[in-house]
């Protein structure tokens, strides 16, 4: 049995951590235990095989990712705070390489990233300082209602309503997601294109949220009280006609909800 | 001793410049990606917690204290995320699913069947703490100082947690006769 002084100076040998004097203490111990020696061979092929493991590589887009998302202080936010005012068809223009690249078509994923943060206190259809795909801590645009859907089940409550502001159909959300969950909206079914996403608030565990539009679908997972509103226009480009738009929510423990809500036209 | 270059760069941050930004993301992606991924054991969370890890970092750059290392800062950070991520996980699955189940990526293609997954799945079997400052030591190749500052406990605990943990997985090697 190796004792634990000569533990202790094994695996400070093996970190580099011995002094001169440690040093001569181990190699004395050494010499006189096969037993210390076996442990000390062992530890350091461990040591060595952890160290010469390759490096792993990050995934591909990784840094783009978070430098997309990460907002600095100073000349950011001052831009933004002086930024001139957008229409929203001068909003949804800024969608468009989001959108082109999204398209709809099977299999393409795209991670909906943050562009900029900015507080507004403008109007209810004023969406000035949103720009790019995303905005933080928006205001939310509430508009002409379509329909409003409230949902109660365990693990899962609030409401989702639709609104109509300028050319876009507003989906407006306001949930309490209990566990992780996983938001599935039918974007394409609906005859709809994806046009971005505004958070009005979320609790802290948002860190890790996910906005990804896959198949014709805008998919959301989340956890925790979940505020915000998804844009939406006619995939034709009109905003003709009345339609529905599924909504389903899959939770961890297997709970699932489905439910539906009326969009254009002059709603239910 | 403090890193004079990443300390000149988290000052331009502080001033909005995205520059330097760029080039704090791109010297720590990396290693932080790979602490993460070794505290973790699959890509796609090693992926989320470096990215939270940077978004909380610079979300909180007004308590960034310069008399520590950006390095530190920044990984005791991505190790807090990572075993959130961990516990999250817990929560969402049974434990017969939390196994180590990676998408095969470029390094998978040259580990698999080798010793580096034995390796990982020794580390995944140890404890938090113990998993933490093996990856802190020999991944990510910091000293019993830095491993003290990251994970903001004495010294005297990280050899003892190290000593421990570095025990445990050569025993489970050993058994498993994967190991000299």
């Amino acid at each position: 049995m190796v004792n634990e002084r000569t533990v202790y100076l094994i695996n400070a040998g093996i970190d580099g951590e011995l002094g001169p004097q440690e040093r001569a203490e181990l190699d004395t111990l050494l010499d006189a235990s096969a037993e210390a020696r076996t442990l000390q061979a062992e530890l350091r092929r461990l040591a060595t095989v952890m160290e010469s493991l390759p490096e792993r590589v990050p995934p591909a887009g990784l840094a783009e990712r978070i430098l997309d998302r990460i907002r600095l202080p100073g000349p950011s936010r001052h831009a933004a705070a002086h930024s001139p005012r957008f229409s929203l068809s001068g909003l949804f223009a800024s969608f468009q390489p989001a959108q082109a690249g999204l398209a709809f078509a099977a299999g393409l994923l795209v991670t909906v990233g943050f562009y900029e943060t900015a507080l507004r206190d403008g109007g209810s259809d004023d969406l000035s300082n949103m720009v790019g795909t995303m905005v933080a801590n928006s205001t939310p645009t509430v508009g002409e209602l379509q329909g409003t859907l409230t949902i109660a089940q365990p693990g899962l409550s609030g409401t989702v309503f639709t609104s109509e502001v300028g050319d876009f159909v507003v989906m407006n959300f306001d949930l309490d997601l209990a566990q992780r969950s996983e938001i599935l909206i039918d974007v394409a079914a609906a005859g709809m294109s994806f046009g971005g996403v505004a958070r009005a608030s979320a609790d802290d565990n948002s860190i890790d949220e996910r906005y990804e539009v896959s198949g014709g679908k805008l998919r959301v997972v989340n956890q925790g009280r979940q505020q915000f509103q998804v844009f939406l226009r006619h995939a034709g480009g009109g905003g003709e006609g009345a339609a529905v738009i599924d909504i389903e929510v899959n939770q961890p423990d297997g709970g699932v909800f489905r439910g539906s809500l009326p969009i254009g036209g002059n709603g239910a | 001793m403090v890193n004079s270059r990443d300390h000149a760069l988290v000052e331009r941050c502080r001033k909005g410049d995205r520059k330097a930004l760029e080039a704090l993301v791109g010297e720590y992606e990396k290693p932080v990606y790979n602490a993460a991924y070794r505290i973790l054991g699959n890509s796609e969370d090693a992926a989320d917690a470096t990215q939270a890890a940077f978004l909380k970092a610079f979300e909180n750059l007004d308590r960034y204290d310069p008399q520590y290392k950006f390095f530190s800062w920044i990984y005791r950070i991505a190790v807090n995320e990572s075993i959130n991520q961990l516990k999250r996980i817990r929560k969402q699955q049974p434990l017969d699913e939390g196994e180590i189940a990676d998408d095969p990526g470029p390094d998978d293609e040259f580990e698999a069947g080798h010793l580096s997954r034995e390796i990982q799945e020794g580390l995944m079997s140890l404890s938090e703490d113990y998993r933490t400052v093996i990856v802190l030591r020999h991944f990510s190749d910091c000293s019993y100082r830095q491993i003290s500052e990251i994970l903001e406990i004495p010294e005297k605990t990280v050899k003892s947690r190290l000593y421990s943990a570095r025990q445990l997985m050569k025993d489970q090697l050993v058994a498993n006769g994967i190991f000299l």
